[in-house]
């Protein structure tokens, strides 16, 4: 792995732990494949892999050579930006991927494909808006949600279902994002932090039919 | 059996669920072929299965003409395309309830039409591979199931532009339960015309 990376990789999913008041899991670090390792197994691209063979979970993170060279050279920590958002996203998907199937396993539950997609969804708009919010005095701006949720493309062909996946995910997150937005981060007081905190990690403990249910209860 | 950690889930079973949900929340039930029927009608929908060609000019098939291509064909030919104008009307009056009240054509229309459809079909003798009620029952009740649907809808699509007047409207138009009950949660008892009280 290119030099700053494993740090990176490793401050986004302690990150997320923290955020989601999680307990401090394995380094996801230990679970990173190249691509050439990660070839006979499906898919393609900057993935998350996962096998299972009766009570046995194996998880794998693939991110691909370029992802790993654009972050190399610009890291996000440092200054995140047009240039590397979008190397950024895909990283943070799939740590996000691994520490939610983690907590999923640890509390036996079951999870869908969609339902990772949109907590992956929900986890980059929040590790992007903390990583911006230090580096540019607390300021959120409202383009953001339209950068990550409407300006995103699908890097490697998809099936028509993991498309309309992707899509949902997209659409579901960005309605819940503009409420978490709107709700915590306009306005200066430090309490909303708090706020913001709880709300996130009451929505990461829910199951799809209740995420659902909770974007579909918020007002228009 | 291992719990399996990232479970499969299809269209058919993620609306059997919401069908489900719906129906237990409007207290509305059925029999399981009628149910499956339902689950099958949304997923197909939601694909864009099943529904004929539109005539050149059309974005759809209207459903009087239909009606009307029905009654000229042929015995099987005929059951197919009730099916179509039925399985149509419901999904569109279910499913695109709040859209239809800002067109020309209402839902009363569609769900007149899609009852009187199944109704007819009902009483088909062709062998579509459903149990004999199953069209019945769908015309009996086409309203209940349209308001099963139009929950599942925003269910879905979460979207939710019920508004007040959208709702009062649909109540007066169709008379459907589902209406009414989301007019009483607003705090609107609505009353018919003529019934002299005010709302």
């Amino acid at each position: 792995m290119t030099p700053p990376l494993p740090g990176l990789l490793l401050d986004v999913q302690r990150r997320l732990e923290a955020l989601y008041a999680l307990e401090t899991q394995a380094p996801v670090t230990d679970f990173v494949l190249t691509e050439e390792e990660a070839a006979a197994y499906p898919g393609g691209g900057s993935r998350t892999l996962v096998t299972q063979d009766g009570d046995q979970v194996g998880l794998g993170v693939v991110l691909e050579r370029e992802t790993f060279a654009l972050l190399a050279g610009a890291d996000p920590r440092v200054r995140l930006d047009q240039g590397n958002l979008g190397a950024f996203c895909t990283l943070t998907e799939e740590v996000s991927h691994f520490v939610y199937l983690h907590f999923c396993a640890r509390t036996s539950r079951s999870v869908t494909q969609l339902e990772l997609e949109l907590q992956a969804e929900v986890d980059k708009y929040l590790t992007t808006v903390f990583l911006l919010c230090l580096q540019n005095d607390g300021a959120v701006s409202a383009r953001l949600r339209d950068l990550l949720f409407h300006r995103y493309r699908l890097a490697v062909p998809l099936s028509a279902e993991q498309v309309e996946r992707y899509r949902a995910a997209s659409a579901l997150a960005y309605r819940y994002c503009s409420h978490l937005e709107s709700r915590y981060l306009r306005g200066s007081r430090p309490s909303r932090l708090e706020d913001l905190a709880r709300e996130a990690r009451r929505f990461y403990r829910l199951g799809q039919r209740e995420k659902l249910e909770r974007i579909a209860d918020l007002p228009s | 059996m291992a719990l399996k950690l990232v479970r499969e889930e299809s269209p058919m079973e993620f609306f059997r669920e919401q069908l489900e949900r719906a129906m237990e929340h409007q207290r509305v039930s059925t029999s399981a072929f009628t149910e499956h029927y339902l689950v099958s009608l949304l997923a197909g929908c939601v694909r864009g299965d099943g529904l004929p060609a539109p005539d050149p000019g059309y974005d759809e098939v209207p459903l009087a003409l239909l009606y009307a291509q029905a009654l000229r064909a042929s015995r099987h030919e005929r059951a197919r395309l009730l099916r179509a104008m039925g399985d149509s009307a419901l999904f569109v009056s279910g499913f695109f309830a709040d859209s239809l009240n800002r067109t020309l054509v209402d839902l009363a229309y569609y769900r007149a039409m899609g009852g009187q459809a199944y109704a007819r079909l009902s009483r088909e003798d062709a062998n579509l591979g459903y149990a004999p009620d199953v069209f019945g029952e769908l015309s009996g009740r086409f309203t209940e199931f349209a308001d099963v649907l139009s929950e599942v809808s925003e269910a879905s699509r979460l979207v939710s532009d019920r508004s007040v007047l959208q709702l009062y409207e649909r109540w007066v138009q169709t008379g459907s339960r589902r209406a009414a009950v989301l007019l009483a949660e607003k705090g609107i008892a609505p009353v018919g015309p003529g019934d002299g009280r005010p709302h």
